[in-house]
């Protein structure tokens, strides 16, 4: 027994000297100067990203900055950032958020706040897309920059309407001609978009809802979901599948790639999609490459073209060790060559407005050339803190009214009484409405 | 007196020799859950630090039982399990008796039958997404020739058909688990209570139920608490086919559980739902063993 345990004691010694030596793996070299993590996404953006680092670092010899690669997926991203920041972690000092965290990061104090080393020059605040800059800002106060933009675009067949001498459309009274574009060509869909239960489809019900003069919350910050003019939008949108045998119940279950699958094989007229399809559209083993063309969505008598503003922002770490050197590696990212070269290498559009005038970003994307106005006016989703909840609120009840199991009218009142009830449990206490 | 005190002696003995065990067991499963009971009176929304954390007793539960997405999950639950480990069941047996007699290639055959219980949830779930996808799926275009109008064969728009495809994927990739419990439970009935059986002249119904099933019952028992227990949980499926949709119409308790922690980061209320699926495994495992048990111990022994 004694010998046992004595063996025992020697056991344990030994593991915990494994134990810490081992601790010792993980930890940074000591430091000479200041060390950034820069956090974003994975694949061809982070080797992209590493190479603008190396850049970064023989521009500024004395800091260090290592790239931590992300999930892909935003859901996941998003809980990875929520454990970090409300732990106060300083482990990461850039983060490469998605616009819609913005509010929410914001008013948790867990952003550093940019007005202040903005206005003290550097960069130009104009140049940036409108939506993306109220997209980075929250209750008045900066804290982010846009890095890439995203906005909805309407992708049709342009050799179906060239044979059929059609305009391509412009109105939601246009949609409805496609079923005859359709029928005439014997092809299977007419308009795809994304309306499986996600929020895919929230961004899509939101375009037409504005693109008719709707929206959910007035100018004064009221919410006003449940109004005739969206009623009759989203009646507008449900009978697309069910009346004029526009849509195929089929999109009720399709998110992006779906319907970008189908149009490449050339099943659909009409697609509603983000920029990211039109070079993979392109590639030569698409059956529709140089077949079709991109214009702005349709939009409603009450309103005009108005696509959903989705992308990518840059925000420092309010627990930041370096918070200086952190504004200059966000400075650097976000000049003029870099957001170019990026576009060009990546394919991820500039939040610059005046880049969609650069002739060598526009040879590589001519199909941007008149849609500039569509980026300038593309609408963000409800900027607050709260709209996970409200987005999740929308996602159930415009799915249900695409699948009838609500009518447009039940599903607008129901969602207006619940973004009510939330808004009044969890507001932030002083937040203006 | 002096047995009793050799049986106390052993059976101090004994519970020394389970101490190591039940400390683990302890660590590893008490610690947890009394953690979650914990937090399940809590207010604790880690993305909205101005919401107060904190004891909030009971009131966590009191906001689950009033909300009818709580009740539809539970019901879609309910049945989703209901129907898929009763398939499970009786698929599983039947195989289980073929391969159980089959003579030739039987190690070929058990492999080839535990194909569909090695591929993890999501991969299935994503085979039988092209499978149903209403523009190339296989399973869409064999319902087109045979009729089915184009808005039928778009299998996930509806609510019915989408848990049709649901508890299709579960039974195809968890039959194999059923078979395999059923197949062990098979090699453990001596063979010789057929032999006198079929001397006395008992069909082989009869032998199917006089032997076979309630011999088979303990394998049943624990077969049936496994899947119960697992099936209870689905998340894999819901999450890749339907996302829980159309609206809300295939979410499960799991699925909400994730929509509350993930999502909304709400983790006293995410962890109140936690607590009572686990009373609901619970409640399942008691009945089993309530009544599979009693029905094991009055049936024959070998």
């Amino acid at each position: 027994m004694v010998g046992g345990g004595q063996r025992l004691t020697q056991v344990l010694i030994c593991f915990l000297g494994l134990v810490l030596a081992l601790w010792g793996c993980g930890a940074a070299p000591p430091e000479t100067g200041v060390s950034l993590v820069l956090a974003g996404g994975s694949g061809p953006e982070e080797a992209f990203a590493k190479d603008q680092l190396q850049e970064f670092q023989r521009l500024h010899p004395n800091i260090r900055v290592t790239y931590q690669a992300t999930p892909s997926s935003a859901s996941e991203r998003h809980t990875l950032y929520v454990t970090w920041l409300s732990s106060h972690s300083p482990d990461i000092d850039v983060l490469n958020l998605d616009v819609i965290w913005v509010p929410e990061f914001a008013a948790a104090d867990w952003l550093l706040p940019l007005d202040a080393a903005a206005a003290e020059g550097g960069l130009s605040l104009d140049d940036f897309l409108p939506p993306g800059l109220a997209c980075s800002r929250y209750q008045g106060r900066l804290f982010s920059l846009p890095w890439f933009v995203d906005a909805g675009l309407l992708y049709y067949r342009q050799d179906l309407y060239a044979a059929g001498e059609l305009p391509p459309p412009r109105t939601f009274a246009d949609l409805l001609k496609v079923r005859e574009v359709k029928e005439k060509f014997g092809l299977p869909y007419g308009f795809l978009f994304q309306g499986q239960a996600y929020e895919g489809l929230v961004c899509v019900a939101l375009e037409f809802i504005w693109s008719n003069g709707g929206a959910i919350f007035d100018p004064d910050g009221n919410l006003v979901l449940d109004s005739s003019r969206n009623r009759q939008t989203l009646e507008t949108l449900v009978n697309l599948i069910y009346q004029e045998g526009v849509s195929p119940l089929a999109v009720t279950t399709f998110q992006e790639e779906d319907c970008r699958h189908a149009f490449e094989q050339g099943y659909a007229v009409l697609m509603r999609n983000w920029p990211y399809a039109y070079p993979l559209l392109n590639r030569t083993e698409s059956r529709v490459a140089a077949k079709f063309g991109v214009v702005p969505l349709v939009h409603g008598s009450g309103g005009k073209p108005t696509s959903c503003f989705g992308g990518g922002c840059l925000g420092i770490n309010a627990f930041s060790r370096y918070p200086e050197a952190s504004w200059k590696l966000v400075q650097f990212l976000l000049n003029r060559e870099n957001l170019k070269r990026r576009a060009q290498i990546l394919g991820m559009l500039p939040p610059l407005t005046s880049l969609y005038d650069d002739t060598d970003l526009m040879r590589q994307f001519p199909y941007l050339i008149n849609l500039k106005d569509v980026f300038i006016n593309a609408r963000p989703r409800p900027i607050t803190p709260l709209y996970s909840f409200i987005g999740e609120i929308l996602r159930v009840h415009f799915s249900r009214a695409l699948t009838r199991q609500e009518t447009p009218q039940e599903a607008l009142k129901r969602g207006q009484s619940e973004i009510a009830a939330v808004l009044a449990r969890f507001g932030r206490p002083g937040e203006v409405r | 007196m002096k047995p009793n005190s050799l049986l106390t002696r052993e059976a101090r003995w004994g519970y020394l020799l389970l101490a190591p065990s039940l400390l683990v067991i302890a660590l590893v499963a008490l610690y947890p859950l009394g953690y979650t009971l914990w937090l399940s009176c809590q207010q604790k929304i880690i993305k909205l630090p101005w919401m107060v954390e904190g004891w909030v007793g009971l009131a966590n539960y009191r906001e689950l039982v009033v909300a009818a997405r709580f009740w539809q999950a539970l019901a879609n639950t309910v049945m989703f399990t209901g129907f898929s480990v009763a398939l499970e069941l009786v698929l599983g047996l039947v195989a289980a008796l073929a391969i159980h007699r089959a003579r030739v290639l039987t190690g070929l055959t058990r492999a080839a039958i535990l194909l569909p219980w090695a591929i993890p949830t999501v991969v299935a779930a994503v085979m039988w997404l092209f499978l149903v996808n209403p523009a190339f799926g296989l399973i869409p275009m064999v319902m087109g020739s045979l009729g089915f109008s184009e808005a039928s064969r778009v299998l996930l728009a509806h609510p019915v058909t989408a848990w049709v495809v649901i508890i299709a994927t579960d039974v195809w990739k968890n039959t194999p688990f059923m078979t395999l419990m059923l197949l062990a439970g098979l090699q453990v009935i001596p063979e010789d209570l057929y032999e006198a059986a079929a001397m006395d002249g008992a069909s082989s119904w009869q032998a199917f139920f006089s032997i076979t099933l309630p011999l088979l019952t303990p394998a049943i028992l624990v077969a049936l608490i496994f899947r119960t227990s697992q099936a209870f949980m689905i998340f894999g499926h819901i999450y890749t086919l339907t996302g829980g949709g159309p609206g809300t119409a295939t979410e499960t308790l799991a699925f909400l559980n994730y929509k509350a922690i993930l999502n909304d980061m709400r983790f006293g209320y995410g962890a109140a739902l936690s607590v009572l699926i686990f009373l609901c495994s619970l409640t399942f495992a008691l009945l089993y063993l309530y009544t599979l048990g009693l029905r094991a111990e009055e049936g024959p022994r070998p």
